[in-house]
């Protein structure tokens, strides 16, 4: 019981594992919805902005915008669209991100110039911007692997886009954002996005996701894809208190089929 | 007994418009008229719904052959490419024999059709061979034959054999819109903006009237970059406005609005006149356009982001 004071006290070290610092957060609505956009259109490629914050050291990505899926290189449009998305993202304190592409070819997974250079712009107004590579052959209905290569810049000029060295193992930290938790995330393992999005292509409700080039064809169509998220039961970062009890409850059913599956 | 006939005569010639079913849960529910009127209108006016094609074609090739009469050919033929879409070659090899058999395996069209198939499964080569083989014995100038051949030079990511085959193919055949259109998009594929610009401007001399090319035409010019180039996007955006004013044509209207506020902000434009009238025009355009056809809730975004760029006076 007497303690010899000379005697050194380590401090105790949590397990490598635990210690893993996170980069990158995403929000399972991002996730899926990126996915659906590049699953509705198979022989075209799509590209889309990522909308989020940073949060603590770590780069949180709260929504996606889907843009276009008929020609993803010409910029008026986009320019348009950094707009729209500065002017929804005023009042949820979040801003552009980064930028998910698909591209048009199924074994096609390089950053292509085009992509190089929109990241580029996007780094400059966003230090920490990411580009989401999505894998095309990795985009099918039972989806049970990250379809997605994280790039980040290094690099002063930030020109030199290289994948992010937490997700060479695969592994992005799923998030989901719930008005009652005051802004906190909640943090969800992988498989139950993977559910989610497996659900939702099953169910076909990329027919009635929604992007920039939908939206200028036909203007009462919503490019935020409100109720999509809504149909979904994925979180919203700014829904409304029933919204997000469906969202939790519909979250609940899919983590028990998803346990009960696997 | 006339009155019947006339009623009937009517009947026929009564040209509805057809609503392509959306989720495939409503596809089960066509009836065989519906299917029938579906797969038409499809070899009539093209899009690429292949799910669609695919379900109704097989519904109507293998329980209601009989009554198709001479339709059911070219439905074999427009299931086949469906297949091929949707990854179901079994179901194109049962076309192609079908075809094969009705038309000798010598024609040209059934033999492109099997060169198709090869395409899918991923022969690129044997296919090449097909093509060859029918644009150098039977027939020099086929057009599908062609075009199949650049098909495959971009499957196989080639982008810039592709281009060398359908500048070739636009020698023989100068005014084919979808081919300039298509070797546009080939350039802009690689940002090759400029080049892009000149198929554009050959599809302006084709056809001036077209609001849509005029539209390309101004986004390419658009992303071009510089000053006098934004000054010709502006020119072109305001024309495909003046050519088809309505709310189909909110991309102009974006774009003469994106146009307007880049050269006022990046260009020195600010006190220009003539840009600030243009502005405000669009502005007012804009507002009018979200507050007729959408609902409050929608509108807010876009009427908020109008707001937010407006330069002050």
């Amino acid at each position: 019981i007497c303690r010899n004071p000379s005697r050194k006290v380590e401090p105790y070290i949590f397990p490598k594992h635990n210690r893993r610092k996170t980069k990158m957060k995403c929000a399972d609505v991002a996730y899926v919805k990126a996915i659906l956009h590049a699953f509705k259109h198979p022989s075209q490629a799509v590209c889309g902005l990522l909308l989020g914050k940073m949060e603590y050291e770590a780069l949180l990505v709260t929504d996606c915008m889907p843009l276009f899926h008929l020609q993803t290189t010409i910029s008026p449009m986009f320019d348009v669209a950094l707009l729209q998305a500065k002017a929804f993202c005023k009042d949820k304190g979040t801003t552009v991100v980064g930028y998910y592409v698909a591209n048009e070819a199924l074994h096609d997974d390089k950053l292509s110039a085009h992509t190089v250079k929109v990241a580029t712009r996007i780094e400059k107004t966003f230090p920490n911007a990411v580009v989401w590579q999505l894998i095309n052959t990795r985009i099918k209905p039972d989806s049970d692997s990250l379809a997605i290569t994280v790039y980040t810049s290094s690099g002063k000029d930030g020109k030199n886009w290289t994948p992010a060295s937490n997700t060479t193992d695969g592994r992005v930290d799923f998030v989901q954002l719930h008005s009652w938790a005051d802004g906190c995330t909640v943090p969800i393992h992988s498989d139950v996005v993977f559910g989610t999005l497996t659900s939702a292509i099953k169910a076909f409700r990329f027919k009635g996701l929604v992007d920039l080039d939908d939206s200028l064809d036909h203007i009462s169509q919503d490019v935020w894809n409100v109720d999509l998220n809504a149909a979904l039961g994925l979180s919203i970062s700014a829904g409304t208190a029933a919204a997000a009890l469906v969202g939790a409850a519909a979250a609940a059913i899919v983590c028990t089929s998803s346990k009960k599956s696997s | 007994v006339l009155s019947v006939y006339f009623f009937s005569l009517f009947a026929t010639m009564k040209h509805e418009p057809i609503v392509h079913p959306k989720y495939p849960h409503e596809y089960k529910k066509l009836t065989f008229n519906e299917m029938r009127r579906l797969l038409q209108d499809i070899r009539q006016n093209p899009v690429r719904k292949p799910a669609l094609v695919y379900f109704c074609g097989m519904e109507l090739l293998q329980n209601h052959a009989g009554a198709l009469g001479d339709e059911i050919w070219s439905i074999y033929e427009q299931v086949l490419i469906a297949a091929l879409d949707v990854n179901q070659i079994a179901d194109a090899e049962f076309c192609w024999v079908k075809l094969s058999d009705r038309f000798s395996k010598e024609s040209q069209r059934v033999q492109r059709l099997k060169a198709m198939i090869l395409e899918a499964e991923g022969n690129y080569d044997l296919a090449e061979e097909v093509y060859k083989d029918i644009l150098e014995e039977t027939n020099k100038c086929d057009i599908h034959s062609h075009k199949r051949r650049v098909a495959i030079a971009k499957a196989r990511g080639n982008r810039a054999d592709a281009i060398g085959k359908l500048e070739e193919f636009l020698k023989l055949y100068q005014t084919d819109e979808e081919a300039w259109h298509e070797l546009a998009c080939l350039h802009l594929d690689g940002c090759e903006y400029s080049k892009a610009c000149y198929c554009y401007e050959e599809l302006i001399l084709h056809d001036p009237n077209n609001w849509m090319f005029m539209l390309k035409y101004a986004e390419c010019l658009y992303s071009l970059g510089e000053k006098k180039h934004m000054l010709e996007a502006r020119k072109y955006y305001a024309q495909s406005i003046c050519l088809h004013d309505s709310v189909r044509n909110l991309r102009s209207y974006y774009g003469l609005w994106i146009c307007c506020i880049m050269l006022a902000t990046q260009y020195n434009m600010k006190d220009n006149a003539e840009n600030k009238d243009l502005l405000k025009w669009v502005v007012s355009k804009l507002r009018g356009l979200y507050t007729t056809h959408c609902s409050e809730g929608q509108a807010a975004k876009p009427l908020l982001m109008l707001k937010m760029n407006q330069l002050s006076e």
